[in-house]
């Protein structure tokens, strides 16, 4: 095969099939940036209204928080750094993916492949007059 | 008087710092941090190998490799990995002990960081993704020691990021130093021309660029290299009459990979290419027989039976895995043809991880080559030992990280 059509043949196998895919899910997600008070981050529920997720970002927390709400209307939320090294997860819809070392974690917080052997961080959830109190505890 | 007095307080002090602190003390007394920003961890792997057609049988310590890694603050992190390989290296072993990675990170922001020293860039799988426990089979894949030389690390800067606006989308791009197309072996491909962080050429340098893409059970990822292998004085060029500089004797690697794993099920294919545009020149200077293209792909299939009920956290899976690797897929004009280099592996097996890093592993490999070209045979026949164009082996090992 010659040199020239093996790579263009690669690299629009390679554009088309993340194009395709890319478009079946290039939903963003949306994130909204807080100021925690307290170890507390408020978030008002109207926030959740149109979303099922929120990537909730801080400038006191090194890695994002995704606030996650389940079918039966309830929240919870995860701290989005892998438990095997200090690295942050990204979230592609339905897991969490470190780039590090290629463990990954369900949407619950379960390692689904390691090196990581443990769930990633739940953090404390509630809702209160409207709004979602996330409790910041990183010890 | 005073001078005893001065020695007992002098003995009383010396005492109170050579008192023992406890991690447990420490930790009440709030002496340390009870997240410790300096993380070690590790892996490795050992094999023992039965060769069928010589009837021989070796074992081994294939690595062992320590992680050392320092949290400096948020932004700055240290990572390191240093690696022995075949577990002894003096009085005539035959091990390696290396740095693996040895680079600051610098936390951008949320989405993007920088990494700058030693590392491995992302290209391939295993080449990112190599700890003994997260590969079938007691050897990685074959394609990704010969077409993609993992573990391949060079020094350079890269920068490494995901998209805000597309879920799962991460890309890479960074710039390290070159190849030196002197050390290229026939047979090997590109390997012996890596510098591995030690006195590397950085007159010549290489751009390396990947798109990784995760999408429901999907990880998909196609990755380019691109440099020169020539990085020689310009006294030696002009003598030897070769090119030198940033993109001399250009060298390109692409690979195109993507993985399915879903309810025990795991699926990967990998395709990957080599172009050296100026393979005679090489081989007219260097006289390696360095071949103008290398081609290969593999595929492999494996399954979790105990997936239902652990959901990874322990696993039992049988895998097959098949690749064909061809190292002279074009030969260059003044380069020799040999039939060792075009290779078929296939390597099934049973691995059982009891937790999540620890995996046992059993597998049967059968290998298949061209024979020899008998131009390139300078001792032959009884010197030369027999070569087998067909080879099994039985490979019995464990791996593990943490």
């Amino acid at each position: 095969m010659d040199r020239k059509i093996f790579i263009k043949q690669s690299a629009l196998g390679c554009i088309g099939l993340t194009g395709v895919l890319g478009l079946a899910s290039c939903s963003a997600i949306a994130t909204l940036t807080v100021v925690p008070s307290n170890n507390l981050i408020e978030i008002p529920l109207t926030q959740m209204l149109d979303k099922t997720v929120l990537k909730v970002r801080s400038k006191s927390l090194q890695y994002d928080i995704l606030l996650i709400k389940k079918a039966d209307g309830t929240y919870y939320s995860l701290y989005m750094k892998c438990t095997h090294n200090d690295a942050g997860v990204m979230f592609d819809g339905q897991n969490f993916q470190c780039p590090l070392h290629g463990s990954s974690f369900n949407k619950l917080g379960a390692v689904t492949n390691g090196p990581a052997s443990t769930e990633l961080k739940k953090m404390q959830t509630e809702i209160k007059s409207q709004n979602i109190i996330i409790s910041i505890n990183l010890q | 008087m005073q001078r005893y007095i001065f020695l007992l307080s002098l003995f009383l002090s010396l005492n109170t710092y050579s008192q023992v602190v406890t991690y447990e003390d420490s930790l009440n007394a709030n002496l340390v941090r009870k997240t410790s920003p300096t993380v070690i961890s590790g892996y490795g792997e050992a094999k023992y190998q039965y060769y069928k057609e010589e009837k021989t049988a070796t074992t081994n310590v294939t690595r062992a490799i320590i992680f050392l890694g320092h949290k400096f603050s948020d932004k700055i992190q240290f990572f390191s990995e240093w690696e022995l390989e075949n577990a002894k290296v003096a009085n005539g072993g035959s091990g390696e002990f290396s740095l693996e990675q040895f680079l600051l990170k610098y936390n951008i922001n949320k989405d993007w960081y920088l990494i700058s020293g030693l590392f491995v860039p992302r290209i391939g799988i295993i080449n990112e993704n190599h700890l003994s426990t997260t590969f079938n089979g007691n050897d990685r894949p074959y394609l990704e020691s010969t077409i993609i030389p993992a573990t391949w690390r060079e020094i350079g800067v890269g920068l490494y990021g995901n998209s805000a606006r597309i879920q799962g989308l991460n890309y890479s791009v960074a710039l390290v130093n070159g190849l030196d197309a002197s050390k290229f072996k026939n047979g090997t491909g590109i390997r012996d021309g890596r510098a591995e962080g030690s006195y590397g050429s950085s007159r010549n340098i290489a751009v390396t660029a990947a798109i990784l893409y995760y999408y429901n059970s999907f990880r998909i990822q196609a990755s380019t290299y691109y440099g020169g292998s020539s990085g020689i004085s310009n006294r030696l060029s002009d003598s030897l009459q070769i090119a030198t500089g940033a993109f001399a004797l250009p060298i390109n690697v692409s690979e195109g990979n993507i993985q399915y794993k879903k309810n025990g099920i795991c699926i990967k294919a990998m395709l990957a290419h080599t172009f050296i545009n100026d393979a005679d020149k090489i081989n007219t200077v260097y006289a390696n027989n360095t071949p103008r293209q290398m081609l290969g792909y593999y595929t492999e299939l494996g399954y979790d039976f105990l997936n239902r009920k652990y959901h990874g956290e322990k696993s039992l899976t049988i895998f097959v895995r098949y690749e064909n690797i061809n190292m002279d897929y074009e030969t260059a004009t003044n380069g020799i043809e040999n039939g060792p280099n075009t290779q078929k592996h296939v390597v099934a097996g049973i691995q059982f991880a009891p937790l999540r890093g620890v995996a046992i592993k059993l597998d049967y490999h059968h290998a298949t080559t061209g024979n020899i070209n008998p131009a390139l045979v300078v001792n032959p026949f009884p010197q030369m030992p027999q070569y087998y164009k067909s080879r099994n082996f039985i490979n019995l090992g464990f791996g593990y990280s943490f």
